[in-house]
């Protein structure tokens, strides 16, 4: 079957794929810290959690949002940190992807007014791994996020890839 | 709750990657480790038709009890003649029951297992530039009738 004759061609025995909402993970963070041109990292200093099922608890400090500035001024993102239940279970999280916004909105962005998700897009592709009894369901999703970045906080939405 | 813009999935293109017979390089590292080479295939769909170049291919861990490990990597060249570089990371969960059922060749659909993957390309192409401003996702089946996997690409908007 050539390329032609797959277009539009259904394929109906491959899942229909659709989205559920998993958690929101609300971070602090510290001012990024600068490596090279093109390199930065944010340190992530805490912040916290809460599952569509009722899970909660804190983000651990210690992580950190390592960013490349791309020569278009976009993002990429390569976030990596730790959650804790607040009944002691842990989770490591790995969010990469990408943010970009126009030159305007991201100056607002970065001076700390509050801006409409709408006006930029910030996506991350979510890995969670974890092997803390109870939490089976969370180790081999894949997850998406959509993030929203205000002066104080960045809340990451994260959906399940069903 | 916050306000956030809810996110959507919107099919980009279809793949289907042939593949061949899966080496098992064995227990590395704590876990069994297998190599199934990509030997060619198509992609076509609404915003990206082309061919899978041959000589990719996809490391699996598999760990009993949890999700298969995936770690795909091979070339698209583009209808265009563009090289777009694809790595597509994901999970295969299914029950040992559905996993020997693939293996002795039977048909299964892909409601029996959960096949998702997080794809990353890279191209120098300005035309194929968008697949580096976003983030997609993939879902897959396994088409084992023609030694064949089958991966949708939506973009998350």
């Amino acid at each position: 079957m050539n390329a032609e004759e797959q277009k539009g061609v259904e394929a109906p025995r491959v899942s229909a794929v659709h989205l559920r909402p998993l958690m929101v993970i609300s971070v602090t963070a510290d001012e990024p810290v600068v490596v090279d041109s093109q390199r930065r990292y944010v340190p992530l200093t805490g912040g916290t959690f809460e599952s569509a099922d009722g899970l909660r608890g804190t983000v651990l400090p210690g992580g950190a949002d390592w960013q490349r500035v791309r020569p278009d001024g976009s993002l990429e993102l390569d976030a990596h940190y730790a959650l804790r239940t607040d009944d002691g279970r842990g989770i490591e999280v790995r969010s990469t992807g990408v943010r970009r916004a126009d030159a305007d909105v991201l100056r607002r962005l970065t001076s700390g007014d509050q801006v409409d998700p709408n006006e930029y897009y910030f996506r991350t592709h979510i890995v969670l791994r974890t092997s803390a009894p109870g939490l089976a369901h969370l180790d081999g999703l894949v997850g998406i996020s959509t993030g929203r970045r205000d002066a104080a906080l960045v809340h990451i939405h994260v959906h399940e890839v069903l | 709750m916050s306000e956030v813009v809810e996110p959507q999935l919107s099919f980009a293109f279809e793949a289907r990657v042939d593949i061949g017979p899966v080496e098992h390089v064995g227990q590395a590292g704590g876990a069994p480790v297998g190599f199934t080479p990509i030997l060619g295939g198509t992609v076509g769909g609404p915003r990206l038709s082309g061919e899978v170049v041959p000589g990719g291919g996809d490391w699996t861990v598999s760990r009993p009890g949890y999700a298969v490990d995936l770690d795909a990597r091979y070339l698209i060249r583009a209808e265009d003649g563009a090289l777009i570089d694809i790595v597509n990371r994901g999970f295969w969960v299914g029950s040992p029951e559905v996993e020997e059922a693939l293996d002795a060749g039977e048909v299964v659909g892909a409601d029996r297992y959960y096949f998702r993957t997080q794809p990353v390309f890279r191209t120098d192409a300005p035309q194929h530039a968008w697949l580096t401003h976003t983030v997609f996702v993939g879902t897959a089946y396994d088409d084992n009738q023609l030694n064949q996997i089958r991966i949708r690409f939506y973009e998350v908007c």
